[in-house]
């Protein structure tokens, strides 16, 4: 069976900076850089290579990908993580 | 352990910008300093662009601070960060856009240093943008920068001089970013011996952003990193100083390529200072060029050019002058002195002020 559920990386142009506990990404055209949650952090490390809501989940060791796939939809929506179907 | 009153704020300093060296004393401040000596501490730490390794100093435990320093510490550190991320895409976009009009760069310093000197970017701060450039490319790559809105903060002193004579060229964006186009590594001779040309034939490659980027060779970034920390200001910053040590240490150059090209330059003293303060100042031991710098003596000759860059008979017209004698002819000779005592562009009064000091310090002991 094919696996039909997106897949989540992040954008390969954005620029960023790791800072004590929080990840600082600018999004492309942005003029200044957004700070991530500590969580949001947590997940942007994740985010190296493609890999599904339920995945990053499972990794994050949370038992629903609801926050997850909220997450994802802001960072997608910032233009600094890529969703493939 | 360590009392922190037992140190002055120049040993903190040096401490915190010596972190993570190999063979650093291991030196942990026990308490948190008082509210006085902290914000001492973090006003220099921001001049000295150090706020990076003050986050990895207190990160490993090596310096106790109350909740509130940490708090200051990590703001000081996510504003430099979040200047350091809209430089490196000013970056990408001058270097994208000199390169559609045929224009090579290498990358120096800041970002360049930031990606491939350390094991995290976010180490390294920097507060401006930093592109070598041929001297034939230099007037176009001024003249785009300026149509995108900059504007140049001194003008060619005469036509042509860019080409053949300066250092580079400061050009300021509309948003305020410094851009630094440099042609060589320093004013005066120390720049003027060098063969920029020769820049361009190696180089290293960085991915910023999903493009790739030239920074210099690994030797030829070194003899940059000196040159910088000895010559680009009259006192070394910490920033340049540990740039100079994390390279000898990490010793991915070759040593007797360096040595050779600076001799060819005329550079070897500046190498050999850059390195005693490096070590002297963050107390690391800098490996086979450490002891081949603390084995060399200066000349006299080259003690006198050194005064120019640094301490308190630093001048940037003793400099220029002192450069004479690196200009190869006669005719190119004549160019260059009646770009330096007879500029064509508007100059400042305080610039003129500046060359009457300097020309004073030059021939003013003869007429005593």
């Amino acid at each position: 069976m094919t696996n039909r559920e997106p897949v989540f990386r992040r954008g390969h142009r954005v620029l960023w900076r790791r800072s004590y506990d929080t990840v600082l990404v600018l999004p492309p055209g942005a003029v200044s850089p957004l700070s991530l949650s500590r969580a949001g952090s947590a997940l942007w490390d994740l985010l190296y290579d493609w890999s599904t809501a339920d995945e990053l989940a499972r990794e994050l060791g949370v038992e629903s990908a609801h926050g997850v796939d909220a997450a994802l939809a802001d960072m997608v929506r910032a233009t600094v993580v890529t969703r493939q179907e | 352990m360590t009392s922190a009153t037992a140190m002055t704020i120049t040993d903190l300093l040096a401490d915190v910008a010596a972190v993570g060296l190999p063979g650093v004393a291991d030196r942990e401040i026990e308490s948190p300093l008082d509210d006085r000596r902290w914000r001492s501490l973090l006003v220099s730490v921001a001049d000295q662009r150090l706020s990076g390794f003050l986050m990895e100093t207190i990160s490993l435990a090596e310096m106790a601070v109350t909740p509130e320093q940490l708090a200051e510490a990590v703001s000081l550190h996510r504003e430099a960060m979040s200047l350091a991320l809209v430089l490196d895409r000013t970056l990408l976009e001058v270097v994208g856009c000199f390169a559609e009009h045929g224009i090579a760069t290498r990358v120096l310093k800041g970002s360049a240093h930031a990606h491939l000197l350390y094991p995290d970017p976010a180490l390294r701060s920097f507060g401006d943008i930093d592109l070598l450039v041929r001297g034939a490319d230099l007037p176009k790559a001024v003249e785009l920068l300026v149509a995108a809105g900059g504007r140049r903060r001194h003008p060619e002193p005469r036509r042509g001089f860019d080409r053949r004579f300066t250092k580079g060229a400061c050009v300021v964006t509309a948003p305020g970013y410094e851009i630094d186009l440099h042609r060589t590594f320093a004013s005066g001779r120390f720049g003027l011996q060098m063969d920029p040309e020769a820049l361009f034939e190696r180089s290293e490659a960085y991915d910023l952003g999903g493009c790739t980027l030239e920074a210099l060779a690994a030797e030829e970034r070194f003899l940059h990193a000196c040159y910088h920390a000895v010559l680009g200001s009259a006192q070394p910053r910490l920033s340049a100083l540990r740039d100079v040590a994390q390279m000898a240490i990490a010793g991915r150059f070759d040593s007797d390529r360096v040595l050779s090209i600076a001799e060819r330059w005329g550079g070897e003293c500046v190498v050999a200072k850059a390195v005693l303060a490096a070590s002297t100042t963050l107390s690391v031991d800098a490996g086979p060029i450490g002891s081949w710098a603390a084995g060399r003596r200066e000349t006299d000759s080259e003690q006198r050019v050194l005064a120019g860059y640094m301490g308190d008979t630093r001048n940037s017209a003793v400099q220029a002058l002192a450069g004479i004698t690196a200009v190869p002819n006669t005719r190119a000779r004549l160019d260059y002195l009646l770009a330096l005592v007879l500029p064509t562009s508007t100059s400042s009064e305080g610039r003129l002020r500046r060359w009457r000091r300097g020309w004073r310090a030059l021939v003013g002991g003869r007429h005593r």
